[in-house]
């Protein structure tokens, strides 16, 4: 049972070649916008025009959907997947209670998913008149309430504020928990991949680069410096614009922060607004000056990377020239201080 | 007030015309729905081909249709139907040449369906069939009503084909711009004003209706 697919998409000059399994429940699809993510859900669905562009082998339920080598290659409506598209696509001519009978069928579970998205209010409205949030909790019960024997998400709350995502997130979980079909959900966002996944493929380039649980996905992004360091803090107080936040035992300050006290938050760090320290220095405007330890350093042609720990366990990484480098007589597993500015902190 | 020659003359004529509209529709929408959604060799010729009867003179189009209709004509020998001089000919004739006009008009309103919703559709289950009623031609509406109206207005007009396959005959083929000509050529002007002013009203009523009808129910102009 579930999803199991090896695929090579080619689209343009891009080449992805992705293979994963899904059981019942989320597996994410993690990676930066061109990494191959919405491509890979486009074979699946199998909405790639020209059958030549995708090869390999889809197996939904022991049902096969695409094998190239004898030809078979199921039209998109009848593969069973259903699709929430980041832009939601809902029909305009149609009202909301229409948009979700859409597809035909029992729809048994009809009043279970109305009242989880809280879409009863919402039934006589036509999509235009709909927020961005509401909007995608239609698609999202439009897609679950098409007899789905497997849903795919394309970054579904992408456009939305923090809190309509955290919101929606919740929806989800409580989706997945009624729901006994395999899942996959395309993001680049480490909060919905956290929220939502026990597993995670991380995407790079078009290749299956890491697969494992979400922290184990962004463990492997933030050695190979794909992207930024990400803190997972919690906020316990508000002065004005400033935010205090505690990251395990430590003190973070941050800035205009979307989140209401008690909430967890997703912080992204530039490495290059990191700056290292040996000892605490006085007269300084940045906020954050948090203690750890150098976890491992490469030369890399006359300037070195330096990966450190945090003492609640998150890493952070960043690049010293040669000449600052010896100055601090960086050595691994010594201690150090990683300054930033509260500013250089951006919510997810 | 209208004389019983100009009476029967507006029935033949709503009758031609509106039979011609049935015509037009049923190979038009299909038609339409090709053009605009799929490529295939010969895409360009066909397109040329149903665009023809716009740009030749009604008389050739109608001298086409003389010569498949008759009795010893292409098709005309083989089915074994006489249907020149009847007003299912006037019919077909009206029909033929609305065809361009009815196609175009939704065919570009088909290519202006975001083809991201067809897809979205599809996504959820839906085959090309319901695809194409439920939602290609459902928001493709705007340009199906005007391209009835155009069409329906072309064919209550139609004169030069109609005179050569189905003739001028009172009372059986003769319509009201096949009346108003003959008025034309044996009396005086002003009595062929009621037969311009109720042909004039008919097609003004046409367009109101189907500006009505083809409104957009939502003013909003997004899509998702």
């Amino acid at each position: 049972m579930g999803l199991n697919a090896k695929l090579q998409v080619r689209r343009g000059g891009f080449e992805a070649v992705v293979e994963l399994h899904a059981d019942s429940g989320f597996l994410v699809l993690y990676g930066e916008s061109g990494a191959g993510k919405s491509t890979a859900l486009d074979a699946l669905a199998g909405t790639i025009a020209g059958k030549a562009n995708t090869s390999g082998r889809i197996v939904l339920n022991q049902r096969v959907l695409l094998d190239s080598q004898s030809g078979v290659c199921i039209a998109p409506h009848d593969r069973g997947m259903r699709r929430v598209y980041q832009d939601g696509r809902l029909f305009p001519h149609l009202s909301v209670h229409d948009n979700l009978r859409f597809a035909r069928g029992s729809q048994s579970n009809w009043d279970e998913v109305v009242s989880t998205l809280e879409l009863g209010s919402l039934l006589d409205r036509r999509p235009n008149d709909l927020s961005g949030g509401e909007r995608q909790r239609v698609a999202i019960g439009r897609a679950v309430l098409a007899n789905p024997q497997a849903l795919l998400f394309d970054e579904p709350l992408s456009s939305l504020d923090w809190s309509r995502r955290r919101k929606i997130l919740g929806y989800l979980n409580q989706l997945a928990a009624q729901l006994s079909v395999p899942m996959v959900y395309v993001t680049h966002s480490a909060e919905e991949m956290f929220t939502l996944a026990r597993r995670a493929i991380r995407l790079h380039a078009g290749r299956v680069v890491c697969q494992g649980t979400p922290a184990e996905v962004l463990a492997w992004s933030h050695s190979h410096e794909f992207e930024d360091c990400l803190l997972q803090a919690k906020l316990v107080e508000r002065r004005g614009r400033d935010c205090v936040l505690h990251l395990g035992q430590e003190k973070l300050f941050a800035a205009d922060l979307d989140a209401a006290i008690g909430d967890t938050v997703y912080l992204r760090l530039s490495p290059r607004d990191i700056v290292l320290a040996t000892a605490e220095p006085e007269h300084i405007s940045a906020r954050n000056c948090l203690p750890g330890r150098v976890v491992d350093m490469i030369d890399d042609d006359g300037t070195w990377k330096v990966r450190l720990e945090l003492s609640d366990g998150s890493s952070l990484f960043t690049s010293v020239t040669k000449a600052a480098h010896d100055d601090l007589q960086l050595q691994p597993k010594g201690s150090i201080l990683a300054l930033f500015k509260s500013m250089a902190l951006r919510q997810e | 007030m209208l004389s019983a020659a100009e009476v029967s003359a507006l029935w033949v004529s709503l009758k031609v015309a509106l039979t011609a509209l049935v015509l037009m529709v049923i190979p038009g929408v299909p038609l339409a729905w090709l053009l605009a959604r799929r490529s295939f060799p010969g895409h360009a010729l066909l397109d040329a081909f149903t665009s023809l009867p716009l740009v030749l003179p009604p008389v050739v189009t109608g001298y086409v249709l003389l010569w498949l209709l008759a009795p010893s004509g292409w098709l005309g020998s083989r089915v074994g139907l006489d249907l020149l001089f009847t007003w299912f000919a006037a019919a077909l004739a009206a029909a033929i040449v609305a065809f361009p006009l009815f196609v175009r008009s939704l065919r570009a309103a088909i290519e202006n369906v975001d083809p991201r919703l067809e897809e979205a559709a599809a996504n959820l289950g839906a085959s090309p069939w319901r695809v194409a009623t439920r939602v290609t031609l459902p928001l493709a509406r705007t340009g199906l009503w005007t391209g009835l109206v155009l069409g329906f207005s072309r064919a209550l007009g139609e004169f030069g084909a109609t005179i050569l396959v189905a003739g001028n005959i009172p009372g059986r083929t003769q319509t009201i711009p096949l009346a108003i000509f003959t008025t034309s050529q044996t009396s005086d002007l002003g009595e062929i004003l009621p037969l311009v002013a109720v042909i004039s009203g008919i097609s003004f009523v046409a367009v109101l209706v189907a500006g009505r009808l083809g409104r957009p129910r939502s003013t909003g102009s997004s899509w998702v």
